[in-house]
């Protein structure tokens, strides 16, 4: 899916136009229907962003490194015992970047899915993980996923369904979410940040913590 | 926007209970027959508590730490598995935040919230340096759920179950790592006061339990660092020590009377009397010294300084003894030949001094020399004690605090005390 190509909803006929470079997964605003392009094998079911107190939403808008940004979708994983939101983002360029964010913490992904070819069975909480020459990670937890729900625009994502594990490593800032699906893994690597630090605007402001 | 109608049903009485924590909710008690059920697919347990307690913090209630306020969503009392004390956790909730929580024990609270990473360190370790704070494992446990009342994003029965805990304090501060073969949570923590409580959830600090004993992050004193008051103590030593110097520098130890006495020129008289000398300035010390050929033996003189002018007289006595020998191989001194008397604060003016020695049966003789204008080292070295006796009393309060502190704990580093 291509930037300014234009998707009708099969279900409700609603026009789509694409805003990233390239986007893997499109979900209807009116009616919820997923789009992809063609005739794809791994379509994800329809389901639907169940609701939370999460206070960003489509349309919310940031910075990142001092470059501004735009929330335009959402993958909830649900996990056995925590949940992650990963915002899609466009940076104006027609660039995805990936923010995590589950209960306060927050986390930045500008890399690609990329390939994690040494021993997934390896990826515990504990165990030093290295991801490149100069990069290795501590373990932090391995989840596994019992839900997952999309919204928006997607930039490029693992269709994985549910029960794939999700494991988060960190060291020194430094962070890593490998989800890992029949012994295949496959990771994103960024940065922990704070939420102060994306100056988010045009978010929900929850009365009752007013 | 607020609100919701988000329900979840009950896994063993069908309610619909309305949940607070909507989605992000995991597990929760029951709120109509009290059972604790997990939400999702995976964990079918039902678990009945045969323990109840209400919260001092009711379910719901609100309180605001650092200027966001947090909403009280699950309750729980948990007991360590090998010495079965029990403490409260409660689950707080910012949708900023995230969640966090409030643990008391003994009437002692800790605010407690997870953090991104935890501290690399052997295994072994049972201390940590951090942001300038020495963090040393107090405890190190197993603990599971008795009760628990609300929601929780987690299943907190579960993972306490699993999980082995250890916790890091530097008071007032705490880490706490919760590990298991799946996860390692590390948790940072500060002590609050009851008051602080109250005041966030701006209730009745008595509708808290009752403090006892000393909490085990509860700081020793929250008004300074033992590092400020070690060194506010050297800067004014230091200040000290330069006023001595500076007073020893400028005064100008003049000698105004000098001489011998023998004790056959006393003759039917029982004390000497000195010539008449004149101590000139403003009020200023005089330093008599007095100084004997003593060998093994004494001398003992009674003294008064008698102001010509005014008749105002000033006594004192001066005991020097000085002995000396073998024993064993080892040669050994005690006392010394010599002595000095000193007197602050002597106006100017004629005096003269009349002196009632006791000789003994070998020395009979003694030289007296008065010099005015002498800088004090007592003073000195007594301001010097006067100042350590609070830092002295501090660390020594706090030492006896400490081994209190650590008493119930299995990693005490005062256990062989």
């Amino acid at each position: 899916m291509k930037k300014h190509s234009t998707y009708n909803c099969p279900a409700c006929n609603t026009l789509h136009t694409i805003t990233l470079e390239l986007a893997s997964l499109l979900i209807c605003k009116n009616c919820g229907e997923i789009i992809q392009d063609g005739n794809s094998s791994d379509k994800p079911p329809r389901t639907r962003i169940p609701e939370d107190w999460s206070f960003l939403r489509i349309g919310s808008t940031g910075e990142f490194n001092k470059q501004p940004f735009k929330i335009i979708g959402r993958v909830r994983i649900q996990l056995r015992n925590d949940y992650k939101n990963f915002w899609s983002a466009d940076n104006g360029r027609g660039e995805c970047l990936w923010l995590m964010e589950s209960f306060g913490s927050f986390a930045v992904f500008t890399s690609p899915w990329r390939e994690y070819d040494k021993d997934a069975s390896k990826l515990r909480a504990g165990n030093a993980i290295p991801v490149s020459s100069d990069v290795k990670l501590i373990g932090d937890y391995v989840e596994k996923s019992e839900g997952v729900s999309y919204e928006g625009e997607l930039g490029p994502w693992k269709l994985f369904r549910p029960g794939f594990f999700l494991i988060q490593a960190s060291a020194n800032g430094n962070t890593a979410v490998f989800l890992v699906n029949k012994g295949n893994a496959e990771y994103l690597i960024g940065t922990i940040l704070s939420l102060e630090d994306f100056k988010f605007q045009n978010i929900i402001t929850w009365n009752e913590w007013k | 926007m607020s609100g919701s109608n988000y329900t979840i049903t009950c896994k063993k009485c069908k309610a619909e209970n309305p949940s607070r924590g909507k989605a992000m909710t995991i597990a929760m008690a029951c709120p109509t027959c009290g059972t604790y059920f997990c939400v999702g697919q995976w964990n079918k347990d039902l678990i009945n508590f045969n323990f109840s307690a209400e919260p001092a913090l009711p379910i719901g209630s609100k309180g605001k730490f650092e200027g966001f306020v947090y909403e009280v969503i699950g309750f729980a009392i948990k007991q360590e598995t090998k010495y079965h004390y029990r403490w409260r956790e409660y689950l707080i909730f910012n949708p900023m935040r995230g969640y966090a929580f409030l643990s008391e024990y003994n009437g002692h609270w800790n605010f407690i919230w997870p953090v991104e990473e935890g501290h690399r360190r052997h295994k072994s370790d049972t201390d940590f340096f951090h942001e300038g704070h020495h963090y040393r494992l107090y405890q190190k446990y197993r603990a599971q759920v008795v009760y628990a009342r609300g929601e929780f994003f987690f299943d907190i029965v579960g993972i306490s179950d699993s999980t082995v805990n250890e916790e890091f304090i530097a008071p007032p501060f705490l880490y706490a790592v919760e590990r298991d073969n799946d996860s390692l949570l590390w948790c940072k923590g500060e002590y609050i006061t009851r008051n602080e409580v109250a005041n966030a959830f701006a209730i009745s600090v008595n509708k808290l339990p009752h403090k006892s004993g000393m909490g085990y992050t509860q700081p020793f004193n929250a008004g300074f660092k033992d590092e400020s008051l070690i060194k506010f103590s050297i800067f004014l030593v230091f200040i000290l020590l330069a006023l001595q110097i500076f007073f020893v520098k400028s005064s100008t130890e003049k000698v105004v009377y000098e001489k011998s006495f023998y004790q056959t020129d006393l003759g039917d008289q029982k004390f000497f009397v000195t010539p008449t000398f004149t101590l000139e300035g403003a009020s200023e010390s005089l330093e008599i010294k007095i100084r004997a050929p003593l060998s093994n033996d004494w001398l003992f003189a009674e003294f008064s300084l008698i102001n010509e002018d005014t008749g105002n007289e000033y006594i004192f006595t001066k005991d020097i003894e000085y002995y000396f020998g073998r024993e064993g191989g080892e040669s050994w001194t005690e006392g010394s030949n010599s002595g000095e008397a000193f007197l602050s604060e002597i106006p100017a003016g004629k005096y003269h001094i009349n002196i009632y020695p006791e000789f003994s049966v070998s020395n009979h003789e003694f030289h007296l020399s008065v010099v005015r204008d002498v800088a004090s080292m007592s003073n000195f070295f007594i301001t010097i004690v006067g100042l350590a006796i609070f830092p002295i009393a501090y660390f020594i309060r706090k030492h006896i605090l400490e081994q209190r502190r650590w008493s119930d704990s299995d990693y005490s580093p005062y256990a062989t005390e």
